[in-house]
């Protein structure tokens, strides 16, 4: 058997298994060797991963919603059409929790990007400040710890009697506040947390974004005395903002489906102030085992959150376009 | 001098800044050195004599040992599974680049990829 390069011509002796053997390698060998199909050959296995975990499951769902289709009742599943659909639309509850999520995601994106941006420009001029590594490193400590563990050790800093956050509040303003009890402050509180944990992410995004500034221009602009208004809109924002976009956009769709930190904090709490969509669809799903009903959710949900995305999208490449880079 | 005294505020704003989102980390840090007693102090209690006695108590938890196991394990196989595969895709991505441009979101990944490859090594390689 020989093979030379640039074209697989091998060999074949010998009829039999070996024979047949040897064909098939053949075979497999000029496939994988020089196929014009090598690239796509590249793509299998994460096609394959994106089918099995993502396509299947996905269309497994659409189905399921409309189906009424409880795990727990032993029936079997009875096909409904939009009956779920129908349910969901004339449900309050499920209005109101769209509107706290949005109330949440609003409130979560807006005050991480602004205190984003602000303390990433901040930091940006801070090369020479002593000890900047650590001051950092402590600043993107809260990002990388797992919302399940930040919400548990929030609800005990949280925690009326024993808290420490309740016990700070006594002592400056002589307020006595149950953050997690109160209707008036649960979503505050949770929101609060949320803003503690990602508004890192967000200066880590800004200082990447700053990082993407040509230093040559920045020197030009500041040679020609330019105002530091104009030096934000004609030199930092054209080049920084693809970056602070996507920042936004992680954001808004990371903060449309959070479940785990207010799972942990409230469980949806007091009466159901603080459930979200996210928090919804596991408590139907998982506590009440209403698969049909959840998975319509589920692709409401889905729905929202492309569109959100479409948006985004949409004004990125219409930016992009302006800018011709396109 | 008075430059001097800007900058050295200005630094310690951020410094101050820095330590405020580290301030409930710390709290919970503190938190695993403190006895239940001072944990649920009324009055919270600023000053405690520090003690290991939970990290004894966590070490000898049954289960203790098998959960990081779980995490390492699972970890260690997602980060495996998603480096080979995305490694080749990825491959794919950054060698047959020809009629695709990159920064531009398209949704058909084929559209690179349909060219005959010629069986060379790509030029930056």
């Amino acid at each position: 058997m020989s093979v030379t390069p640039g074209e697989s011509r091998i060999e074949v002796k010998g009829p039999g298994r070996a024979g047949r053997l040897n064909r098939l390698r053949a075979l497999r060998l000029r496939w994988v060797d020089n196929s014009r199909y090598f690239p796509q050959m590249l793509l299998v296995p994460v096609l394959v991963f994106f089918v099995i975990w993502n396509i299947v499951p996905l269309f497994w769902m659409l189905g399921m919603s409309f189906y009424r289709y409880s795990i727990i009742t032993g029936t079997p599943p009875r096909f409904l059409l939009f009956g779920n659909y129908a349910d969901l639309f004339a449900n309050i509850a499920v209005w109101l929790a769209l509107s706290k999520t949005f109330i949440f995601v609003l409130g979560a994106v807006v005050s991480e990007t602004v205190l984003g941006l602000l303390l990433g420009f901040l930091f940006w001029g801070s090369t020479t400040m002593p000890g900047r590594r650590l001051a950092l490193t402590l600043l993107f400590t809260p990002m990388i710890l797992t919302p399940a563990a930040t919400g548990t050790f929030f609800r005990l800093i949280y925690e009326p009697t024993f808290g420490v956050a309740p016990h700070l509040v006594h002592l400056l303003f002589g307020a006595n506040i149950n953050f997690l009890g109160d209707k008036a402050w649960a979503m505050f509180s949770v929101l609060l947390v949320d803003i503690w944990m990602w508004t890192p992410f967000m200066i880590l995004i800004t200082l990447a974004a700053l990082g993407s500034v040509p230093r040559a221009e920045l020197e030009a602009a500041e040679v020609d005395g330019l105002p530091w208004l104009k030096r934000m809109t004609h030199v930092i924002l054209p080049h920084a903002k693809f970056i602070v976009m996507l920042g936004i956009l992680l954001r808004t769709i990371d903060a449309f489906k959070v479940m785990e930190l207010i799972y942990q904090l409230t469980r949806g709490g007091p009466g159901s102030t603080t459930e979200v969509v996210g928090l919804m669809l596991f408590r139907r799903a998982f506590e009440g085992f209403d698969m049909g009903w959840s998975s319509a959710l589920a692709v409401v949900t889905l729905l929202i959150a492309i569109a959100f995305t479409s948006v985004y999208l949409f004004i990125l490449n219409l930016s992009r376009e302006e800018k011709g880079v396109a | 001098m008075r430059r001097e005294v800007r900058r050295t505020i200005y630094h310690l704003v951020l410094w101050l800044i820095a330590l405020l989102f580290f301030m409930p980390v710390l709290w919970i840090v503190l938190a695993a050195f403190k006895t239940k007693g001072d944990l649920l102090a009324v009055p919270v209690k600023w000053a405690f004599v520090p003690t290991l006695d939970n990290f004894a108590d966590l070490v000898r938890r049954h289960d203790f040992f098998s959960s990081l196991e779980n995490s390492f394990l699972i970890s260690a196989a997602a980060v495996v599974v998603a480096l080979a595969v995305a490694f080749l895709a990825a491959y794919c991505f950054s060698c047959f680049p020809s009629g695709w441009s990159p920064p531009r979101p398209r949704w058909s990944p084929s559209s690179s990829c349909t060219r005959r490859w010629d069986g060379r090594t790509p030029s930056w390689a």
